[in-house]
């Protein structure tokens, strides 16, 4: 949490990102630069905040994006069931038996480089778990009588999705979508690594810790900083998923 | 037995699936895999006969039967770069992938079952936090960063080990092996155990607030005995199923591993295939990737139901 606040008040921390200091290069870690300069004379501390915006935008766009494609195809297939179900799941099947890192290198070398689709990538690969727990979940919300009962009151099908079975599965669909923004954080910060996703001048964690690789002999704190932002963003993604199931378990 | 034949005919419905969605992607994607032949003395003409040759004239779902009939052939074609046989460079990468994913599958799997059992059997004790606050970190850490940090830590600070490739130029004895398999394996080893440990720990709470246990505590059981004998057999059950969707690994190579430390694995040859355009090379990694995850899936389902009596019963 308090990562996404400093990411969205980055703003208001008066050093420009990109301002170049040629006097400046490579500062270890003092007062002025707590994080240093990197190699162009960049203030550090102000990059991982951009590149910090960067990469939960990403992050949390993704998850919107896998969240609303996974609930829809999971519902669907899950309370209309028969050739529907049997269709939908097989592609999700399929979809999961693809190597995703190869894919999403594929698919960034056909789509151009940039925040955009980086967003549609990652969604389009981690949508499948969503519409499976969606699916299961569906399966036994339709079961229940009140559901039973506004169907033979004929009620429409999509009525009773929207209105009784969304709001029932809504936990469980919010704690995948956590689990999610970290996956995503991660999978970007993967492919922005490989100098793939995330391009110059704009800078995620990822594509950071690519340029600081020439660096790591004579400035391992450009390494370090933006890898231990990613680790500690994920493990609270992680970590929020974790407790939110505990309140949402029924026991 | 049903059951099975119903999961085999949906395994092959599922590679059937992912072969076409796998051409697509590749086929679909820009850069003219013509250009990679041309050389700037050929004609116009000569380049049209190449693209003939090539059999990129003809529709795209006849060039798709024809890829699929010739792979059931075992013929995955040939590379465009270097037009040597798919099959052959992905065969010859795959003892180095192997030996990575399979000395750290191995030892994971032995770290982790101790690891978890007792984490569940003394739940919330030192071992337990320990091991889930290390778990926690090894589900969350970037892959490529943790590699990175090794890097930085033994070959560049402290000199201890090589950091990248498999084998000093020159030497291929064993021990100089092991000295570049360090660093790559206790990355994935680390990050398997993250994920293994969570499966035993979880399993073992529930099997210890089984019924049998209680009534062999009331038999007068050691605890120990308890938890060896009875316990870690069933308590192993769910790494059956986390086993079959690592088995795709050791095929599959991992990209960003093998990449951050150049290991001449199939995971790097993924990603050189897919920097320069190599589609044959790009379907014929992902097919075998396929294959190995449906392939690992089912394994996990049969070897279940052999197993857990259980399950053999309620069929």
């Amino acid at each position: 949490m308090l990562f996404s606040i400093a990411a969205i008040l980055a703003p208001l921390y008066p050093v420009d990102p990109n301002a170049i200091s040629v006097t400046d290069r490579l500062v270890k870690p003092c007062l002025q630069h707590i994080f240093g300069t990197d190699d162009m004379g960049r203030d550090y501390f102000a990059r991982c905040l951009y590149g910090g915006r960067t990469s939960l935008l990403i992050g949390f766009l993704a998850m919107v994006l896998s969240t609303l494609i996974g609930t829809v195809v999971g519902s669907v297939s899950g309370f209309f069931g028969g050739a529907v179900d049997v269709i939908l799941m097989r592609i999700v099947d399929a979809l999961m038996s693809l190597p995703t890192f190869l894919i999403m290198i594929v698919m960034n070398a056909y789509l151009d480089a940039g925040v955009k689709n980086v967003i549609l990538i990652i969604s389009f690969l981690s949508w499948m778990s969503i519409a499976r727990i969606v699916r299961g979940e569906t399966l036994s919300v339709k079961e229940r009588e009140y559901v039973v009962y506004s169907r033979v009151s004929g009620e429409k099908r999509l009525r009773i999705i929207l209105k009784h079975v969304i709001p029932n599965i809504m936990p469980t669909v919010i704690v995948s979508a956590v689990i999610n923004v970290a996956q995503a954080i991660l999978m970007e910060s993967a492919l922005s690594f490989f100098g793939l996703g995330i391009v110059p001048p704009t800078s995620s964690w990822g594509s950071m810790l690519n340029s600081s690789q020439g660096y790591l002999t004579t400035a391992p704190y450009l390494a370090i900083f933006p890898g231990l932002l990613i680790l500690l963003t994920v493990i609270s993604f992680n970590y929020v998923g974790e407790v939110l199931r505990k309140v949402f378990e029924p026991k | 037995m049903k059951r099975i034949i119903s999961k085999l005919c949906q395994s092959i419905l599922i590679l059937f699936l992912v072969s076409i969605l796998c051409f697509a992607l590749t086929r679909l994607a820009p850069g003219d895999p013509v250009l990679t032949y041309v050389q700037p003395n050929m004609s116009e003409a000569y380049i049209e006969t190449l693209r003939e040759n090539l059999g990129l004239t003809k529709p795209l779902y006849i060039q798709y039967f024809i890829w699929l009939g010739n792979i059931l052939r075992g013929n995955f074609g040939y590379s465009l770069v270097n037009t040597r046989p798919v099959l052959g460079q992905i065969l010859e990468r795959l003892p180095a992938t192997f030996i990575l994913m399979g000395t750290s599958l191995v030892l994971a799997v032995l770290l982790s079952i101790p690891l978890g059992l007792f984490s569940g059997k003394y739940k919330n004790g030192i071992l337990d936090k320990v091991t889930g606050a290390l778990s926690y970190v090894g589900i969350s850490i970037p892959s490529f960063w943790f590699g990175i940090l090794l890097i930085y830590l033994f070959s560049v600070h402290l000199g201890w080990l090589p950091s990248i490739g498999m084998h000093t130029t020159g030497d291929t004895s064993f021990p100089d092996l092991i000295r570049h398999l360090i660093l790559p394996c206790s990355v994935m080893t680390f990050l398997n155990v993250a994920q293994f440990s969570r499966y035993v720990r979880s399993s073992t709470i529930t099997e210890l607030s089984n019924d049998y246990v209680m009534v062999q505590t009331a038999y007068g059981m050691s605890e120990t005995g308890i938890l060896f004998k009875h316990v870690l057999k069933n308590a192993m059950l769910p790494m059956i199923t986390v086993l079959g969707m690592s088995l795709q690994s050791l095929v599959s190579g991992a990209m960003i591993c093998e990449q951050v430390f150049s290991w001449p694995g199939t995971g790097q040859l993924a990603v050189t295939a897919v920097t320069t355009f190599d589609y044959p090379l790009i379907m014929g990694i992902t097919m075998m990737t396929a294959v190995m995850i449906v392939a690992g899936n089912l394994l996990a389902d049969i070897l279940y139901t052999v197993v857990d009596p259980r399950i053999r019963h309620a069929l």
